[in-house]
């Protein structure tokens, strides 16, 4: 079974290739069992690769396709790598990746814009499985960057799927222009990595890598995280996540919340022994994790639209795990990879529903109401909050996000662990204003629920990942990783870390459903400001806008003509100008020209005389 | 036997006139007085031939004249002939009637 | 063989002109793509045969005027055959992409589209100074026929553009060309046009220099290389279809096959010296190309400033002076090929339809026409340096092995790649993207003659993006030989 690892990325690809050729003229059910089937069989295939793999006890395998390039001493080949850490992957990507795109066939059944879009959506979808997967099975940086390229542009042509509206397009060009401003540092990383270490093979270029200098090893970690903090929506390359959200909801919870986002933690984790040369680079991933998490819980805390606070609140997720990375908690930081990828699909599928059965309802102050009436949605995103507040021992979110802090707290004092703690506060409060708003109070809007089983049969079973996940997590990733070793939960550090998000939470009910009157504070001058700054996203966009867009614009409005080009077409006018000028003494004029030529004669003849 | 004229002298006077028939060019309009003074030029280079010729007792000088008288036969004709086209179309011997060919 | 191949193309030149007056307007392009189809037969066949102990596939050696040391030598090595390959392929995307867009004289088009294919076969594999200079000459003047005829409403100023650009710079060659073989005279006593008694010859310091410069304008101009680059957008945005798949296929690699084979290799330690200003050029290129092609709103210029920026990465990968580099400037060049021809290909089928090249008058045209917005995508795509796809392998090697001569211009030519994804995406966007265009009633898609050749050039990215091996070891024998690299 281990030597047909190349079906798993290879079936998603076949799915592509036989809906792309297609062109769309397959039945609906067909693209169906198609897009969703290709994804499980490949899920299938990797769940008895890796129960093989384990069962071998081998610390890795890998699988050799082809040489790829091979000039000079450049010899990167196409082959699929296996160890603990893509072997997580994997299953996450495969396993998530079939549950999602099985709620698809139901989600965009009637999503019916023009002909053939079913068949396009699964035919991205597919290609988008291939992509992820060849990034986090490539044993060569070059097929990472194969994959890391092709998600890309997966997530461009996803966000902007609904093309007729060109708020989209210009939401999908953002996220593929940001994202690639990192993936240049990344190149530039690749190109030094290879000047230095004569190699892109991970392998060979850990096991070489302790002969760089820590100069160059810095510089090596920081145009990789770079490129990281691009694909990962991370301060400052973030600004493109919120607006991803403009495709449709399986999308933003496959790609924007389990997998894609989540390729700069992997690359980071995969490169980690190159990190721990660097204690100036790791200090960087952390900081860069907590900054993130800090704005972008803030900013979670204002937004209206119910798919943007989930896309802040994923960024702040992702924090937790660079801030994990930063700080030394490797496995921590896969453990929360993993859950966060349970219980966010669970959350943007749950949130999905919802937003299809109020006829793409998505601003939450328009919901309220439902938790009766969509009860299948209510409790899966009763679900997918508690993991996401971190509710103690219930929930798989409470295990990884425990990990990462009491780890911070361990390894690099209060101060990471203070910052988590506050986000982790926040998560509770925008969490718990996100429940309140939507599901209780007054009904706002009628729903109408049509619940297939292909659409709750992912939401149950993500519903029992997001609880069981941190158990059985923990146990599996401990084995496969370690380092997540028994935590206390006795100590006072652990108690207050367990205590915060039930504030939260606390707060959160007391403020949001009207019981503590804050209007006076948010109606003030000051307080509107505060919540437009949050509201914007601290303002990033807004600074981005006036610094590269607007000069970038104006260069090109003013330069379209070319101004190279002023240098012939300023020959040319020369050139036009000595002509008039000499045609001006062509008069036709007999006389004029016998005098001219007199005179010339005269001046030749005195030239001759040598008198002149 | 013969009285000997300095071949300077004969030269100005032929300077001289090819000075007036250069004048006649530049300061007539009429066609008629402008080849009239374009013969007087012409006439100038043949008496400095003539002189050149005697004064170094070569026949060329002479050979050059009869040359000269030549050309200038054959350029009446063809200037006539101009001159008849330009006065009927135009209706004008004056030459700057027919600037038509500037720039 | 190679001699012959050329003048199967000269005279399928003449029958195509001779068939449109005489059997049927549409005769002469059946001609020519038979023409060219034989040519990509003897082509592949000459491929399948294998190299020779020499690394030749086919050499061919005619005195022609000995008195001047002149003679017909025309060689085939790995290099060469791609590149000849590449036109065949490429004469028979152009014939196709203008299969019914040419009103009048048909014949006389068909017969300029074979000359300048003829030329440009001639340019890659004459190994003889005069006779490369040439048909240097003779694939210009049939493309400037190409646009001053055929071409759209202001032909007449891009056709002058064109021909004054090329024959200039031309000038300039043909002048380092006499001075080389006169110098090379002057010290060796042998009066020779020949490449290979050239590659060694004995030039003092100063002369060296100027006479490679001599070479370079000629080619950087035809790449074309800021700031030699502005008769570009003007020739191919008022070219005809089939001149601008040409030109941006085909006639621009001459350029680039010319700095390869002669610039670099005559004046080794010249182009060395000249290395990090070449290298300079082309990051400015690569950024300036993408800048612009940003600011254009017609759908055609802007794809044609992107071609200088792709061209900026041959410069960079050629002057970088090591086999990555090398390697990585003849893989773009020919993906480039594939690329942006079926881009032109493009534009001219939407041209065609709607009669405005302008990207304001377009719009959501991929409801029309989903066929054309795949297939644009997807070059776009490629074009923007998506891995797996042939342009990326080109550009990442050139800008490997340009990472190793100069950093700072390596960084500066990667901050290119940002920009091709912003004017690719904008592109996309403006013409078949959004909401479909109120005025754009109905325009027929693609059928199966113009899929067929989109569908070949995809494969063919496809194959140099995941397999760019048996291209990779073709070129590096050439490389080798060329034995410029240390």
């Amino acid at each position: 079974m281990l030597d047909l690892l190349w079906l798993v990325p290879a079936l998603p690809l076949l799915g592509f290739l036989a809906l792309f050729a297609t062109e769309g003229k397959l039945p609906d059910k067909l693209v169906a069992v198609i897009g969703a089937g290709t994804v499980g069989i490949a899920a299938l295939v990797a769940l008895f690769a890796g129960r093989e793999f384990l069962q071998s006890g081998e610390p890795s395998f890998s699988l050799s396709l082809w040489t790829w390039i091979a000039v000079a001493d450049f010899q990167p080949s196409i082959t699929l790598y296996l160890d603990a850490l893509s072997l997580v992957m994997m299953g996450v990507i495969t396993g998530v990746g079939f549950l999602i795109h099985l709620y698809a066939t139901g989600y965009m059944w009637k999503d019916h814009q023009e002909p053939a879009s079913y068949s396009r959506f699964f035919a991205y979808m597919n290609l988008f499985v291939f992509a992820m997967l060849m990034l986090v099975l490539g044993d060569n940086l070059l097929v990472l960057f194969l994959g890391w390229e092709g998600v890309g542009l997966c997530s461009y042509l996803l966000i902007g799927f609904y093309h007729r509206d060109a708020a989209n397009g210009y939401a999908a060009r953002k996220a593929f222009v940001v994202t690639r401003v990192g993936d240049t540092a990344f190149a530039l990383g690749l190109f030094l990595l290879f000047r230095e270490l004569g190699s892109l093979e991970i392998q060979q270029a850990l096991a070489a890598s302790s002969a760089l200098t820590p100069c160059m090893a810095t510089a090596i970690c920081l145009l990789l995280l770079g490129g990281a903090v691009g694909k990962s929506a991370q301060v400052p390359l973030q600004t493109w996540l919120p607006d991803a959200m403009a495709g449709p909801t399986p999308v933003s919870a496959l790609i924007h919340a389990a997998t894609m986002v989540t390729a700069g933690v992997y690359l980071i984790a995969r490169m980690q022994d190159l990190y721990l040369l660097s204690a100036n680079a790791q200090h960087y991933v952390a900081v860069v994790g907590l900054a993130t998490l800090l704005i972008a819980s803030f900013t979670a805390l204002t937004q209206r639209d119910i798919k943007r606070i989930l896309a802040y609140s994923t960024m702040s997720q992702i924090g937790y795990m660079f801030m994990a990375l930063g700080v030394g908690a490797w496995s921590a930081a896969i453990f929360h990879l993993m859950t966060h990828a349970f219980f966010k699909a669970l959350l943007f599928l749950a949130s999905g529903s919802v937003i299809l059965a109020l006829h793409h309802e998505q601003d939450i102050f328009k919901m309220g109401g439902l938790w009766k009436k969509l009860p299948v949605p209510f409790w899966s995103m009763a679900i997918g909050s508690g993991a996401l507040v971190a509710l103690p021992f219930v929930t798989s979110g409470f295990y990884s996000k425990d990990a990462i802090l009491l780890t911070a707290y361990d390894t690099s004092g209060w101060l990471y662990w203070g910052g988590g703690v506050l986000a982790a506060g926040l998560t509770a409060l925008y969490t718990t204003r996100m429940m309140v708003i939507t599901f209780f109070g007054d009904a706002k809007t009628e729903p109408h629920e049509d619940s297939r089983i292909n659409m709750w049969l992912p939401l149950a079973v993500l519903g029992v990942l997001s609880i069981v996940g941190g158990w059985f997590g923990i146990g599996v990733l401990d084995e496969l990783l370690g380092g997540l070793g028994d935590f206390s939960h006795a100590s006072p550090v652990a108690v207050v870390t367990m205590a915060v998000p039930l504030l939260g939470i606390l707060l959160g009910v007391l403020v949001f459903s009207g019981r503590i009157d804050v209007a006076g504070f948010v109606e003030s001058k000051a307080g509107d400001a505060l919540r437009r700054f949050f509201d914007s996203g601290w303002a990033f966009d807004w600074l981005y806008e006036r610094v590269f867009v607007k000069p970038f614009l104006w260069l090109a409005r003013v330069n379209k003509g070319d101004v190279v080009d002023l240098i012939y077409t300023l020959t040319k006018s020369i050139t036009r100008g000595l002509h008039h000028t000499g045609a001006l003494t062509q008069t036709g004029r007999l006389r004029w020209y016998a005098a001219n030529m007199a005179i010339g004669l005269i001046v030749v003849l005195l030239l001759a005389a040598g008198w002149l | 036997m013969a009285i000997s004229v300095p071949v300077e002298h004969v030269l100005y006077v032929a300077a001289l006139l090819f000075l007036m028939g250069l004048a006649g060019v530049l300061a007539r309009r009429n066609v008629m007085f402008l080849l009239m003074s374009l013969e007087v030029m012409m006439n100038a280079a043949g008496l400095a031939f003539i002189a050149a010729g005697a004064k170094w007792g070569q026949p060329d000088g002479q050979i050059m004249f009869m040359l000269i008288l030549a050309l200038a036969a054959a350029e009446v004709a063809v200037a006539l002939g101009l001159v008849l086209q330009l006065s009927r179309r135009y209706g004008t011997l004056d030459v700057d009637s027919a600037s038509e060919l500037s720039g | 063989m190679i001699l012959g191949a050329i003048l199967v193309l000269l005279a399928a030149g003449a029958l195509a002109w001779a068939a449109g007056r005489f059997v049927s307007p549409n005769a002469p392009r059946w001609v020519s793509m038979l023409a060219f189809a034989a040519g990509l037969a003897w082509a592949v066949l000459e491929w399948q045969g294998g190299a020779g102990a020499n690394g030749l596939y086919a050499e061919q050696f005619i005195p022609w005027i000995p008195r001047f040391g002149i003679n017909v030598i025309l060689e085939l090595d790995g290099l060469s055959l791609l590149m000849v390959a590449l036109t065949m392929f490429l004469g028979i995307v152009a014939v196709v992409s203008s299969w019914d867009e040419i009103e009048a004289g048909k014949g006389f088009f068909q017969f300029n589209i074979l000359w300048v294919m003829a030329g440009v076969v001639g340019v890659f594999t004459a190994l003889d100074l005069f006779l490369f200079f040439f048909f240097w000459e003779v694939m210009l003047i049939p493309m400037y026929f190409l646009i001053a005829i055929w071409g759209h409403e202001n032909k007449g100023y891009a056709s002058m553009k064109f021909f004054l650009f090329t024959q200039i710079s031309g000038l300039l060659m043909l002048l380092a060309i006499l001075a080389l073989v006169y110098f090379h005279h002057a010290s060796s006593g042998e009066l020779t046009f020949g490449y290979k008694a050239l590659l060694g010859a004995d030039i003092s310091e100063s002369v060296r220099l100027w006479l490679m410069l001599g070479f370079f304008v000629a080619f950087a101009t035809k790449l074309p290389s800021v700031p030699v680059h502005t008769w570009l957008p003007d020739a191919h945005t008022q070219a005809p279809t089939a001149g601008s798949v040409i030109l941006a296929g085909i006639l621009l690699k001459t350029g680039a096959y010319g700095l390869i084979r002669f610039a670099v290799p005559l004046f080794p330690d010249a182009s060395q010296d000249f290395a990090w200003w070449a290298m300079l050029l082309g990051a400015v290129s690569v950024l300036y190309g993408g800048a612009m092609a940003f600011s254009q709103s017609d759908f055609k210029r802007l794809v044609a400033y992107s071609s200088i920026a792709h061209m900026g990465f041959i410069l960079l990968g050629v002057y970088a002076f090591n086999e990555l580099g090398m390697q990585g400037a003849i893989v773009t060049m020919i993906a480039h090929g594939f690329s942006t021809a079926a881009l032109f290909m493009m534009a001219g089928a939407i041209q065609h339809r709607l009669h405005t090249r302008e990207m304001s008058r377009m719009g959501g045209l991929w409801v029309h026409a989903p066929r054309m917005g795949v297939m644009t995508l997807f070059f776009v795509v490629a074009s923007v340096g998506m891995p797996g796809l042939g342009n990326f392998v080109g550009e990442f090697l050139a800008l490997l092995g340009a990472f190793r001569a100069s950093v700072p211009l390596t960084v500066a030519a990667t901050i290119g790649i940002v920009v091709a994804a912003v004017y690719g995406l904008y592109l996309m966007q403006r013409s078949f993207q959004g909401a479909p265009n109120p005025d754009v009633a109905a325009m027929r898609d693609f059928g199966a003659r113009e899929m067929s050749v989109m569908v070949l050039m995809m494969a063919g990215l496809v194959w140099v993006g995941v397999y760019p091996q048996p291209l990779l070891d073709m070129s590096a024998a050439t490389i080798a030989k060329l034995g410029v690299l240390p």
